[in-house]
């Protein structure tokens, strides 16, 4: 004998609390349950979400540090290397200033040096002739006040005193403002480039100390020490200012000998000196008379 | 598993409180909470995909987004039915994926041929491993949709409104699948 079920009722049953006749079968089945490998995923990506969480603060809070480490160090550096230069001037004794090569224009110094110190010599000899014109030609080739307080500096050809606007061609002006240092030029081709700021120096009388001074200058502005300045000293030609001195080197030694005595004679002692002084350095074997020698010493 | 051996820890806590508990950042909460789970929300997977791989899968993906939503739950809706809805959807998804349902006139032939006796009664009748393999293989024979009501009633417990929250149907729609789903698996042990 059967039976048609009510549907309504069995689901009835299956929503009793026990479950009804089913819920009973399935409690007793089979309760698997996720394997470990799998428990530990789950469970790692909880952490890894909370900790993720948290994580930027610390991240920003690191970020901070890095940059402040960053910058301490930077500093530690610089100041290391400061000390490290300050050991190294202190052993050779050298001011921290003359580190510092400042370019120059050699052309213009030695222009500039020449012309004052002809100019100086010039004033000497007008003083015999007029002491009007001698004063005339101080006043024009005063050096402006810069270069009264150039010597007081520790390396005065470090920064050249810059020449009277009157006298320095613009051009000049901007190549010693130039970084680069350009060699150096031999008086010869500065007063070839010059000549006529040569040419009225004829009478240069520049003393040997003057020239030196000079000289020591312009090795120190290329940035070599005081040897290596007297080597290129040594090396440097001759010292010629004038036009007239270069032809004068052009002559015969006979023929040079007569004019330095025509210059001695004709009260011009300074400038029979410099012929005299160039034309021993030129012909060293060369025999003087008392007269010139007595003029040399 | 440590979180698995920590019986009695934190059982005074409700899920919800655990669950926002973990999304303030306190891990032990959460491993109250799945220790809690893990067991029924596999099993119901496991039973409605019945393949182990497919539910390894959706489980360890059901817990990623309830980790990932952490901070959008809210209290109102309970844990059990909101990590149901979770798998749910998953479960549903692989279903579409898979293969087409069988249709639900299926079930209704089923339904109609459905006479039994009082005296065969499966509980009576069979052996109780024949029973657990009868209703097994039943369920495995279940729609999509009928088997998953049927689990949620029978594995996870929940009532009629909250199948019908957690599948996105209407109560009336979860009566009539429970009723085929009763249907078939009687049929599988009356043949």
């Amino acid at each position: 004998m059967s039976k048609r079920r009510d549907p309504d009722e069995d689901l009835q049953r299956l929503l009793d609390d026990d479950g009804g006749e089913f819920g009973a079968i399935y409690k007793r089945l089979s309760h698997p349950e996720p394997p470990r490998r799998v428990d530990r995923v789950v469970l790692a990506n909880a952490a890894r979400a909370v900790r993720g969480d948290r994580a930027p603060p610390a991240q920003r809070w690191l970020l901070g540090l890095g940059s402040a480490a960053g910058l301490v160090l930077a500093a530690g550096i610089a100041w290391q290397v400061g000390q490290q230069i300050d050991a190294q001037d202190a052993q050779t004794g050298a001011p921290r200033s003359e580190r510092t090569v400042i370019p120059v224009q050699p052309i213009t110094e030695s222009a500039r040096t020449q012309k004052t110190e002809s100019v100086e010599a010039a004033a000497a000899m007008a003083d015999q002739e007029s002491p009007a014109e001698a004063a005339s030609a101080k006043q024009e080739s005063a050096p402006p006040l810069r270069r009264k307080a150039t010597p007081a500096k520790p390396a005065p050809a470090a920064v050249p005193p810059p020449a009277p606007a009157a006298q320095a061609p613009p051009l000049l002006e901007q190549r010693a403002a130039e970084p680069e240092p350009p060699p150096a030029v031999p008086a010869a081709d500065a007063a070839q480039a010059f000549p006529q700021e040569t040419d009225n120096v004829s009478s240069e009388a520049a003393s040997g100390a003057a020239r030196e001074r000079r000289d020591h200058a312009a090795g120190k502005a290329v940035g070599l020490s005081a040897p290596k300045a007297a080597a290129e000293q040594s090396r440097a030609p001759a010292p010629s200012s004038s036009v007239k001195l270069r032809q004068n080197m052009h002559l015969a030694p006979q023929d040079w000998l007569a004019e330095i005595v025509r210059l001695k004679n004709a009260g011009r002692r300074q400038e029979a000196i410099e012929n005299l002084r160039l034309f021993r350095r030129m012909h060293p074997d060369w025999q003087l008379s008392d007269e010139l020698r007595r003029l040399a010493e | 598993m440590d979180c698995l051996n920590l019986a009695g820890m934190g059982s005074e806590r409700t899920d919800e409180e655990l669950m926002l508990a973990y999304a303030g950042g306190d891990m032990l909460a959460f491993e109250m909470l799945y220790r809690r789970h893990r067991g029924t929300l596999y099993r119901f997977l496991l039973r409605s995909l019945r393949q182990r791989a497919d539910a390894d899968e959706l489980f360890q993906e059901t817990w990623s987004r309830a980790i990932a939503a952490r901070e959008r739950y809210r209290v109102e809706a309970r844990f059990t039915t909101w990590l149901l809805q979770i798998a749910h959807n998953l479960v549903i998804d692989r279903f579409r994926r898979s293969r087409p349902q069988a249709s639900t006139e299926e079930a209704e032939v089923v339904f109609n041929q459905l006479d039994a006796p009082d005296d065969e009664r499966p509980d009576h009748v069979l052996s109780e491993f024949e029973q657990r393999r009868r209703l097994q293989i039943a369920l495995e024979e279940l729609p999509e949709e009928q088997r998953v009501t049927f689990l949620l009633r029978m594995e996870n417990g929940l009532g009629l409104e909250e199948i019908s929250e957690v599948t996105g149907v209407g109560r009336e729609t979860v009566k009539s699948r429970l009723r085929y789903a009763l249907a078939r698996v009687r049929a599988r042990f009356e043949t």
